[in-house]
């Protein structure tokens, strides 16, 4: 129980909890009495922002010209405000920023008394107030904001900015490329090439190119050296590289120039090619690169041909073609006839010398200009008539190799089973022998005839083959022939053969005793014809394989085959071992030395493809062969071959040879049976004309610079154009060294892969007939910068793709601007005296400006200059944009004090600093 | 020991109770302040608060640029005196003194009356064709259309003004709406 003490405690407990409780809604009355008062309030407020606002806006939008102020107009007028541009707000942020707050103060006093008397305003920058009364606000305060860039406290507010402008030198270099079409012949030929009008110096000439024969160089009729074919590098589907005698540059002129190749070689031709001059020019722009402005006009000139005309070539054209002539000069006793793309447009039979004109009225007819323009387009212009027609030849260098072991004695269908007989004296010797005797095959002694030894004796197998049933060798030598008759039916292949057995020393002349036993064929070689192109030759030795003999020396007939080839073959042509054996290898062979027979089988024929680049195939041939060893032997893109029965030898051998055909067919010459060669004349001042709207239109200020990729070094074949941000291309020019190939296909792939940049097949299916482009053109918007992936690739006819050539590359054209634009800003903008490397190894100095009498020595490479200079950061920019190739070499060549550099440099520019806070308070 | 246990559970029961009335005491009075506050406010307040809000919106949009950007009489349809950037256009306010009041209202979207003018800091009302817009059967004493000076509006108990700033002739000056009811 509680007491009264406890009931009066209680009690005021209560009261205090009830008290609480009105206190407590006492205060939230008042206060959401205040909060009431305040949010009806709120709307005075509002004048408040409107001041701020507008007085920040008008503060950031209304520039020093549009102000009339005396002050102003005084502080323009002695140079303390530059730029009246500026908005009251820059300005007075600037005054700020130098710590001349009396100035800014002055100038925002501009805003004084437009506000009510009741209403403050203060302007703030970076939180320091810079105008406006020193005092707290009263009441409500409102605040408006802005940044302003460039602005820092203590910070320089302006600086200055360079630019660059080349506006004439004493000379730079360059490059002019004249090109050979995909096949140039068949005789003495001279091109047309163009060289700056302004010809300072020739400083080098190269020439690369893919000839069939040994030649002469004649430059404007002056005799430029003689050069040998494969003696720089060239072979199959790769050419020569010639870097001509600095003693014949003085036969380069300026502007139009002739080169003259005289060949030691009745029909001679090029597969494409090309001779670079390499020259040093005071032309911005000089004629010597395709440079494209407004509507265009170009010819793309003939060859000039002495001989038999045989053009596969291609001409670009880099735009939208509008008209098209062609103007042929020439003479021939045969149909002359030019194809553009797949279209004939002229076809003459007519003896003596001939000036054709073709209009345009005459091109427009037959010709799609629309599709023609911005692609690669095959050019055929020939000879040929009934009795002179287009045929492909081969280059193919074959050695076939034959076993002539004992096994290929046996019947082909039917096994050799025999049984050992009792002993015997060897061919009447005093020497031991058991013979073996069989159902189709006896091992006995025998007298027989060596072509070599004459009459002699020796144990060796004799096959007795039933009815339907044939000696493997009788296979062999009908395999061979239809071999030979493949191959040789390609005009220009050419075969040899071989055929070996083991050096067995067991031989007797005829009549003599035990010890007078030799070995016939040491070298295990029976017999071998050397290459020819003779299909009756190789006829008539295979049918003296009238007997086979004793056992299997594989790697003999690999060396002798890889000898007849590597003697008379050259590095132009397609060479080819293909080597049969019915067993497995029986004996090692001199000069090898892996120690074992089948080794040196392996070993004969890695070395004919890697020493000697020729391709080893391999033929087994019955049941009992050693296929493991002869596909290991197999090399060099050959293939091993398993022929079990008659018909598999003779098929393979065919399909053998049809390979090779394939892969060595067609150079593009022409075979003539009548009429004469030394006839024909294509003049060089033939040429093809097109006006057309180029795609690329280049500003007249900029300069070409002309630049190679190394060398693909692949055949398959392909490389990465890296190309940086900004760089404008005016062309690219893909080489390709197709062979007795054509050049069928190229791609670029960047951020969208394999766009379509040439495709053969566009314009024909029969690549016999159309043109074989040496140059490719593929336009510049296919690339992008960074890197891109050109891939061309040649074929004998569409899809049949076989790669392309080692040294293919591009040529491209960039167009380098003469000037650079502001950079960054600086503190100060003095200049230096620069050091310069060219890339013909000279050096110089350079006072730039040339008004700079200071010390500061700079480089351009290694780079070294300084860092607060705009007019340091100009001339860097530009000697950069000049390094064309990026070596810290320079490519336009300047002499001292020749150099002219217009430096524009702008002072009082922003930095950026900042960006600071401007901020206008309005309070009551 | 058992009766102090008893007299602390009747101590705690009271507690409890006061405690319990204590709340509904605070929530009765909150919620009937809440009910009623709303009422606290007098009508003229709600109506200068109303008329607030319509001469700040007919200031702001006159601060703008209007719609179309270069409007004329046949083409607005939002009214704006500047260029965007606080620049008055003087066409534009020549423009305005030639609409009908009607039409404006519409623009502006509002019911109240009002009267716009400019003004330098020197409180000098600007010509611009006519002194200020306003409606034609203007009541409000001494506000005159040709008249510029001595802009009064003593006489009405509801007025309330917006002003904005804005540029005119190299000079920040006032751009003012009264609204009335």
């Amino acid at each position: 129980m509680l007491g009264l003490e406890g009931m009066a405690m209680a009690c005021k407990k209560g009261f205090y909890f009830t008290i609480d409780a009105m206190i407590a809604a006492a205060l939230l009355i008042t206060g959401l009495t205040m909060g009431g008062a305040l949010y009806v309030r709120e709307s005075r407020t509002a004048a408040l922002e409107h001041y701020s606002q507008d007085l920040l806006g008008i503060l950031s939008s209304v520039k020093l010209y549009e102000v009339n102020s005396s002050f102003v107009s005084s502080l323009s007028a002695s140079g303390v405000i530059t730029d009246l541009n500026n908005t009251i707000l820059e300005q007075a942020g600037e005054f700020w920023a130098e710590d001349n707050l009396s100035m800014a103060l002055q100038l925002l006093n501009l805003t004084a008394g437009i506000l009510p008397a009741q209403f403050k305003y203060g302007i703030f920058f970076g939180n320091e107030l810079v105008y406006g009364p020193d005092e707290l606000p009263s009441t409500s305060l409102v605040s408006s904001k802005r940044l302003i860039s460039g602005l820092a406290k203590g910070k320089p507010v302006k600086g200055f900015s360079s630019r660059a402008v080349l506006t004439g030198f004493q000379a730079r270099s360059g490059s002019s490329y004249a090109y050979f079409g995909g096949f140039v012949g068949e005789g003495n030929l001279t091109l047309r090439f163009v060289l700056p009008d302004v010809l300072v110096d020739v400083t080098s000439a190269y020439l690369e190119l893919d000839a069939n024969a040994d030649f002469s160089l004649y430059v404007n009729d002056g005799f430029s050296g003689t050069y040998a074919k494969g003696s720089a590098g060239g072979g199959f589907m790769s050419a020569d590289k010639w870097q001509i005698n600095d003693s014949y540059l003085g036969n380069f002129v300026a502007g139009v120039n002739y080169v003259n190749l005289t060949f030691n070689a009745t029909r001679g031709y090029i597969g494409g090619g090309f001779l670079r001059v390499n020259y040093i020019t005071s032309e911005l722009n000089d004629s010597a690169v395709q440079f494209f402005t407004g509507t265009a006009s170009q010819r793309h000139y003939f060859p000039g041909i002495y001989g038999m005309i045989n053009l596969y070539d291609s001409f670009f054209v880099p735009g939208n073609i509008s008209s098209m002539s062609a103007h042929l000069h020439y003479q021939s006793d045969f149909n002359t006839f030019l194809t553009i793309g797949n279209v004939t447009v002229f076809s003459l039979s007519a003896p003596g010398e001939q000036i054709v004109d073709l209009s345009n009225d005459n091109l427009a007819s037959k010709l799609n200009y629309a599709y023609l323009s911005s692609k690669t387009v095959p050019l055929r212009l020939g000879s040929a008539t009934g009795n002179a027609t287009t045929i492909g030849i081969g280059v193919a260098d074959v050695v076939l190799a034959n076993d002539l072991s004992g096994s290929m004695e046996f019947c082909a269908k039917n096994p050799c089973s025999t049984a050992v007989q009792g002993p015997e004296r060897y061919c009447g010797t005093s020497g031991n022998y058991r013979p073996e005797t069989g159902t189709y095959c006896n091992w006995t002694t025998e007298n027989f005839t060596l072509p070599d030894d004459g009459a002699v004796c020796s144990a060796r197998w004799h096959a007795l083959c039933p009815v339907n049933d044939t000696r493997k060798i009788d296979i062999a030598i009908n395999a061979s022939k239809k071999f030979s008759s493949v191959l040789l039916g390609t005009l220009g292949n050419k075969m040899g053969m071989v055929s070996y057995t083991n050096p067995w020393d067991s031989v007797v002349p005829a009549g003599g005793s035990w010890t007078d036993r030799f070995a016939p064929f040491p070298d295990s070689i029976v017999s071998y014809l050397n290459l020819t192109g003779n299909a009756t030759e190789v006829s008539s030795h295979v049918d003296k394989y009238l007997d086979t003999y004793w056992g299997t020396c594989i790697c003999c007939g690999v060396t002798k085959a890889t000898e007849i080839i590597s003697s008379m073959s050259n590095p132009n042509r397609y060479k080819s071992i293909v080597i049969m054996s019915d067993g497995e290898a029986t004996d090692k062979c001199i000069g090898v030395g892996t120690g074992n027979a089948k080794t040196d089988a392996i070993e004969a024929a890695r070395r004919a493809c890697d020493e000697y680049n020729i391709s080893v195939n391999t033929v087994g041939f019955g049941t009992d062969v050693d296929a493991a060893t002869l596909q290991a032997m197999a090399c060099n893109n050959g293939t091993y071959y398993n022929a079990t029965s008659v018909d598999d030898l003779i098929s393979v051998y065919t399909h053998i040879a049809n390979m090779i055909n394939q892969v060595s067919y067609y150079e593009q010459v022409v075979n003539f049976t009548g009429g004469s060669t030394a006839a024909g004349v294509l003049y060089g001042d033939s040429y093809l004309e097109y006006n057309y709207t180029p795609n690329v239109v280049s500003d007249p200020g900029v300069i070409p610079a002309v630049l190679e990729t190394p060398r693909f070094g692949n055949n398959i074949s392909q490389a990465t154009l890296n190309l940086l941000a900004g760089m404008k291309l005016n062309d690219v020019r893909v080489t390709s060294y197709s062979g007795n190939k054509w050049t069928d296909n190229l791609t670029v792939t960047n951020s969208v892969a394999n766009r379509q940049a040439f495709k053969l097949q566009q314009f024909s299916d029969d690549y016999l007939v159309i043109g074989d482009p040496f140059v490719v053109y593929a336009r510049p918007d296919l690339f992008e910068a960074g890197d891109n992936l050109v891939r061309i690739s040649t074929a004998t006819s569409p899809g049949n793709y076989t790669g392309g050539s080692v040294d293919d590359k591009i040529i491209y054209t960039l167009l380098i601007p003469n000037f650079v634009s502001h950079g960054g800003v600086f503190s100060k903008a003095d200049g230096c005296v620069w050091q310069i490397q060219f890339e013909d190894g000279t050096n110089a100095t350079f006072a730039l400006p040339g008004s700079y009498s200071g010390t500061e020595q700079c480089s351009f490479s290694p780079k070294s200059y300084s860092p607060n200079d705009a007019v340091d950061d100009s001339i860097y920019r530009l000697l950069t944009l000049l390094d064309f190739d990026n070596d810290g070499l320079l490519d336009a060549k300047f002499s001292a004090g020749e150099l002219d550099v217009n430096l524009l440099t702008l002072s009082s520019v922003p930095f950026l600093w900042g960006p600071t806070i401007a901020e206008v308070r309005v309070w009551q | 020991m058992s009766r102090l246990i008893r007299a602390g559970r009747a101590r705690a029961q009271i507690f409890y109770g006061d405690a319990f009335i204590a709340m509904l005491i605070f929530t009765l009075v909150a919620v009937l302040y809440l009910m009623l506050a709303g009422n606290f406010t007098s009508p003229d307040e709600r109506v200068l608060d109303a008329l607030s809000s319509d001469a700040d919106s007919i200031a702001s949009s006159l601060v703008s640029a209007g719609s179309p950007a270069n409007w004329n009489q046949d083409t607005v349809t939002s009214i704006g005196l500047t260029d965007g950037s606080y620049r008055l256009n003087p066409a534009k306010v020549a423009g305005l003194m030639n609409l009908s009041y009607n039409l404006t209202n519409n623009l502006f979207g509002i019911n109240a009356n009002y009267v716009i003018f400019l003004e330098d800091r020197q409180g000098n009302v600007l010509f611009f064709g006519k002194c200020v817009f306003s409606n034609t059967g203007l009541s409000v004493q001494n506000i005159s259309e040709y008249f510029c000076e001595n802009v009064t509006l003593t006489n009405q108990s509801r007025l309330v003004a917006s002003e904005r700033l804005v540029t005119h002739n190299s000079e920040i000056i006032k751009l003012i709406v009264y609204a009335w009811a």
